[in-house]
């Protein structure tokens, strides 16, 4: 395997055999798949401070040859998407998008292809850091004393997505593609392990929908970082792209200027659903609901209550359940999407519903509410006021979250 | 989103409800202010604090017990080059959004990475050291048997750290370790001379009472005294605080003003014990010689809490000792496993951070064990002498910062200047020649 460590510090050499200096570092023109070398980076007065690959002639046991002499070489033309590996990949920061982490380069796999040199892969181990420090052998030895062999770990260049949020290196700065493309929780948890900078570059690269749903996944100080930061309009997006109960708790965590703003900014509607559930203290089920539920009278049919369905396109997370309502919002049954779509399409809903509901008070506390939906097997639980009117609904994931330790969610990524 | 056409009857009756809600909220909200507060509380303001820690206890004890007031003027040039070098740091924060171990990394590379993690490790773990002496020599005047002390106190931590509620916790020791706020009382309790202590402050002398033998050199104090209010730590902590807020360079200022009203209370906390120790310790027995034990140290708060004096400083020393010993090892193991890309945090298990979790216990671990196997009766002068190592290798540090701030692809226009650079230069000179002069003479005194 190559690597770039075994470029750095070699030796050049002209066709005539003279050391005209010291490879400082290699050239890359970014590109698909892989980036490939176009240049050398030469310390060294005999020749110019870069040189093209092209002239080239062999390379190994750390000494470049060229296939002309010291004379004839020429400055390397830059081109504009041209990235300097050492200088500005080498020892940073990345995101390996198949192990869903931040991890930082030790050392780049280069590997040759058809006469040039393309960049395959990046080294993140223990093998890298000691092959860096002249060490990869004395650590090999000790490794194999205890029977074993210190391992490669290599990502490819194709699971890597660049940081660089450093506006001096715009050439690296890309669409963040292949991190937009995970799922948002996994994005989430690699903002969390980022500096405040990167995070609001990641989150600028994101579409409203991916944003609002990594903003969802990430912890309250990355949400209120993020919020606090993002420009008016692109926050009030994000806002509105987040189920209602979501925003709510996140805009509740902000100052109460900055709520009012944001709010300000957002549609009519969205911005209705979300300042009602702010009323709600944050630790009862009305903080916990959401509004995106769906409702029905009594007197439709089932086929009838299918074509409202579909007038509706609620949201996925509350499909569950069809609540029966009567004309003062009253809950008189409910019934689940399988019920609905079994039955015969003339059946009046009120034969079909379970009439006694299962529901809890606005001012129950979370816990109970867990409680509930696991003793009752739920997906979603409805929340009512005194006088048994529906106000929202929890669903089983929002319940979970409140019950469970905040580090069981951060180790169900090692699964 | 859509919303069924029932909900819109609902929300009309909902709003009357909503009024009773408000004041629920409103109170809630009230609360969750005074939370937020605490949480943005300048980080400048709290690293410069923690310098206020066992070691910044005795040391400024001991310098106030020994030269009275003599070496109060070296606090002009010490808060000046605390301020220039937090500026520098913080500065890096905003700009490049990155931590100063991670600049280093990326700016020298593993070798130089190598490097500094070892002065890292060496320079905080001597700080842990301090931090352990302190929770030994306070539980000491409480009555409890140093080896228990101090090892109670590690295993306690390391429950703590690894599986509480560490917010909480830091509150909890920083609100004892505010008790510290006492020795201004007492300062002014002790009626000092304010024209003798201007006078001190502002015109430097190299004149000082005679050492006794057996004392530590007059340089040697100087290095200590500039070690301890200026460390290493400090700067890594303030930088990764910034770059975790994301404070960018359009907050610069703010960030500024956090630096100079931070650095500034602290250092006003060090010569408040000064002068106090200068007027209640120096006059009685002390002068010219080291505190031999934290029951001396104690006798300063004695104007303020007669008989209880010793329990009011076993309870600040006990509370900036447990703090610094709780956060120290664990954001030194973070730091160096964030510059060489190793898994860290609390929640993983130990195979996943290896290393993360080895640098956090045996930090802990060596500063209890050190202290328990060296005894009582070398807590002040392990306190202190772990200073006069933070002292010596604070122009390592000091040099990085210096390279990393005036690198035109790393900040740009928000480069040092040429003030910054006179400023640091001159302190970084100073404080390397004595620390040379400092080396030179102990080894050629043998």
């Amino acid at each position: 395997m190559i690597f770039l460590s075994d470029f750095l510090r070699a030796d050049v050499v002209d066709v005539q055999q003279r050391t005209v200096g010291k490879v400082r570092d290699l050239i890359v023109r970014m590109g698909d798949p892989y980036p490939t070398v176009i240049a050398l980076a030469v310390r060294g007065h005999a020749a110019p401070a870069t040189i093209d690959w092209s002239v080239v002639r062999a390379w190994e046991n750390r000494e470049i040859s060229l296939g002309v002499t010291a004379a004839d070489l020429k400055e390397h033309e830059p081109v504009p998407e041209e990235v300097w590996l050492g200088r500005d990949v080498l020892d940073k920061q990345i995101v390996d998008t198949d192990g869903r982490r931040v991890v930082r380069v030790n050392d780049l796999q280069l590997q040759q292809s058809n006469g040039s040199v393309l960049l395959v892969g990046v080294d993140i181990g223990t093998r890298g850091l000691l092959r860096r420090l002249n060490a990869e052998h004395v650590g090999r030895r000790l490794r194999r004393l205890t029977g074993g062999d210190l391992p490669q770990r290599l990502i490819s260049w194709d699971a890597v997505d660049t940081l660089h949020s450093d506006e001096r290196s715009v050439k690296l700065r890309i669409s963040h593609r292949k991190l937009s493309k995970m799922h948002p929780a996994d994005i989430a948890e690699i903002v969390g392990q980022l500096g405040g900078r990167d995070r609001e570059a990641i989150f600028a690269s994101l579409d409203d929908e991916i944003a609002a749903d990594t903003l969802e996944e990430s912890s309250e100080e990355v949400q209120a970082q993020i919020l606090s930061r993002l420009d008016d309009e692109r926050a009030a997006d994000i806002l509105e792209a987040m189920s209602p109960d979501e925003a709510a708790d996140l805009l509740a965590d902000l100052p109460e200027e900055r709520r009012e703003q944001l709010i300000a900014k957002m549609e009519a509607d969205e911005a209705q659903d979300v300042e009602e559930l702010l009323a709600y203290g944050e630790d009862t089920a009305g903080g916990l609901m959401t509004t995106e539920y769906v409702a029905i009278p009594a007197s439709l049919t089932a086929a009838e209550a299918i074509d409202r369905l579909r007038e509706l396109e609620p949201d996925a997370e509350s499909i569950y359940y069809v609540y029966v309502i009567d004309e003062d919002e009253r809950l008189l049954g409910v019934l689940s999407l399988r019920d609905l779509i079994v039955a015969q399409p003339t059946t009046p809903i009120a034969d079909l519903m379970i009439k006694r509901v299962i529901a809890v008070p606005v001012d129950a506390r979370p816990e109970d509410v867990a409680g509930v939906i696991a003793k009752y097997n739920l997906l979603a639980v409805p929340v009512v006021d005194d006088d048994d009117r529906i106000q929202g609904i929890v669903t089983i994931d929002d319940a979970l979250d409140t019950v469970m330790p905040a580090g069981m969610k951060r180790r169900a990524r090692a699964l | 989103m859509k919303t069924p056409p029932q909900t819109t009857a609902l929300r009309r009756r909902a709003e009357e409800a909503v009024a009773a809600r408000r004041e629920r909220r409103a109170h809630h909200r009230r609360f969750g202010g005074v939370r937020r507060y605490l949480a943005i509380i300048g980080p400048g303001l709290i690293v410069a604090n923690a310098g206020n820690d066992a070691g910044g206890i005795f040391t400024y004890s001991n310098t106030g017990a020994k030269y009275g007031l003599h070496l109060l003027w070296t606090f002009v040039p010490i808060l000046l080059a605390l301020i220039v070098t937090q500026e520098m740091v913080a500065r890096l924060g905003c700009v490049t959004g990155k931590g100063l171990m991670d600049l280093i990394r990326e700016r020298f590379g593993v070798r130089w990475t190598l490097f500094a993690s070892v002065v890292v490790i060496v320079a905080n773990g001597g700080t842990v050291l301090a931090e352990f002496a302190g929770i030994g020599g306070a539980l000491g005047l409480l009555g409890v048997p140093l080896p228990v002390a101090v090892l109670g106190s590690a295993a306690m931590l390391a429950i703590l750290v690894l599986r509480a509620n560490r917010r909480l916790v830091e509150r909890v020791f920083l609100a004892m370790g505010l008790t510290f706020v006492s020795y201004i009382v007492t300062a002014f309790m002790v009626h000092p001379r304010w024209g003798d202590v201007a006078h001190a402050l502002v015109v430097p002398t190299l004149s000082h009472p005679p050492l006794k033998p057996g004392a530590t050199s007059y340089t040697t104090d100087v290095i200590t005294l500039i070690g301890t209010t200026i460390t290493p730590y400090m700067q890594l902590f303030l930088q990764s605080s910034i770059v975790d807020k994301g404070t960018s360079e359009k907050e610069l200022n703010y960030a500024r003003a956090d630096v100079i009203s931070g650095s500034t209370f602290a250092v006003m906390v060090a010569m408040f014990i000064v002068i106090t120790t200068a007027y209640t310790l120096f006059p009685h027995g002390f002068a010219g010689q080291d505190l031999s034990s934290a029951a001396d140290a104690a006798q300063a708060l004695r104007p303020l809490a007669g008989d209880h004096a010793t329990q009011l400083f076993a309870v600040g020393l006990l509370g900036a000792s447990l703090l610094a010993a709780a956060v120290l090892p664990l954001s030194t193991a973070f730091v160096v496993c964030e510059a060489f890309g190793a898994e860290r945090s609390v929640q993983s298990r130990f195979g996943e951070a290896p290393l993360f979790f080895v640098l956090f216990i045996l930090l802990l671990l060596t500063g209890a064990v050190t202290v328990a196997l060296l005894g009582p009766g070398s807590i002040t002068a392990v306190a202190i002498g772990t200073q006069t190592l933070d002292g010596v290798l604070l122009p390592v540090l000091l040099v990085f910062i210096l390279i990393l701030a005036n690198d035109r692809r790393l900040l740009g226009r928000y480069r040092n200047g040429p003030f910054n650079n006179a400023v640091a230069g001159v302190f970084t000179v100073v404080l390397s020649g004595l620390t040379t002069y400092l080396v030179v003479s102990t080894l050629t005194g043998l």
